[in-house]
């Protein structure tokens, strides 16, 4: 975990730092416990095939989960996370990286609250972006204590 | 029943929701559900403390991006005209922070949805809601989800 954040030391179209995701076939299967999603279609390769993909696909909402860590490892412990939205553009696959990004697109204080929202994405093979997504997020204001 | 019947019957089943879900929330699901992330923030990892006890764990957020609160698991059963379905979009909203031992009860409502021709073919893009609370009856989370059915 990085430095905390703090309202004042964001400007709007600033990058979060991005990491890179390189699921396996076990991390689906592993999610697929955990979250409850026993869609063949990201463990059973002849399954996958049969729907017409070349091989098991990523599931959109573990994808999800990777722009949800994106952005709460950004705002740190004092941030708070009060809006994610995701749309799943096109599939990704295991064994091929994941890269995860996100940047500022507006900072505004409403009610109190100093709030920042995000835009988000992973991009797969070649650059192409596979999942988009938006965050608003409440950050800590050093001038208030 | 035809495509088109099926459509019609998707219309009279409009406010209707789904099984409801009780998820308890220990330290356990927690770490299962962050280690398949590959998450390490400490925030969601019980740590023991000095006297052998664990802190309580607040609940990544995102946890309620997993289909045991607001995905398939939790939908209505809808006569859906095509076989292909596929999650398209979703927006979560986080109220206040749920904790390890807090329980979960989501309820997901069917509440509309809309015709497209996609490049595939004809499309119906199925629009669910839900809500989450605690133990407490205090609502931690909405979810807002689209499920695209398509031929």
């Amino acid at each position: 975990m990085g430095k905390q954040i703090y309202y004042e030391d964001i400007e709007e179209g600033i990058s979060m730092p991005s990491f890179c995701k390189h699921t396996t076939t076990r991390q689906l299967v592993r999610w697929a416990g955990a979250s409850g999603d026993y869609n063949e279609l990201h463990y059973e390769k002849d399954f996958a095939i049969g729907k017409g993909y070349p091989q098991v696909i990523v599931q959109g909402r573990l994808k999800a989960a990777f722009l949800g860590q994106l952005v709460t490892q950004w705002m740190g412990e004092l941030g708070t996370l009060k809006k994610m939205a995701c749309r799943y553009r096109d599939v990704d696959f295991p064994a091929k990286d994941i890269i995860c990004k996100g940047k500022i697109a507006k900072k505004y204080v409403k009610n109190g609250e100093y709030l920042v929202e995000c835009e988000l994405w992973t991009e797969g093979e070649g650059g192409k972006i596979t999942t988009s997504g938006s965050a608003i997020v409440s950050l800590p204001c050093k001038k208030v204590k | 029943m035809s495509s088109k019947d099926k459509v019609e019957a998707l219309r009279a089943k409009i406010g209707m929701e789904g099984k409801i879900g009780i998820i308890e929330c220990g330290n356990f699901l927690i770490r299962r559900f962050v280690e398949a992330v590959g998450d390490p923030n400490p925030l969601w990892h019980d740590e023991p403390a000095l006297d052998g006890t664990y802190r309580r764990t607040m609940l990544p957020p995102f946890l309620f991006c997993s289909s045991m609160f607001s995905g398939a698991a939790t939908y209505p059963e809808l006569p859906l005209p095509y076989e292909r379905i596929l999650d398209g979009e979703a927006e979560w909203e986080f109220l206040q922070p749920a904790w390890s031992g807090d329980t979960i009860t989501s309820v997901t409502k069917f509440i509309g949805f809309e015709q497209r021709e996609g490049k595939s073919g004809h499309m119906i893009m199925l629009n669910f809601e839900a809500t989450h609370h605690n133990q407490r009856g205090e609502l931690v989370a909405k979810t807002q989800a689209t499920l695209i059915n398509l031929q």
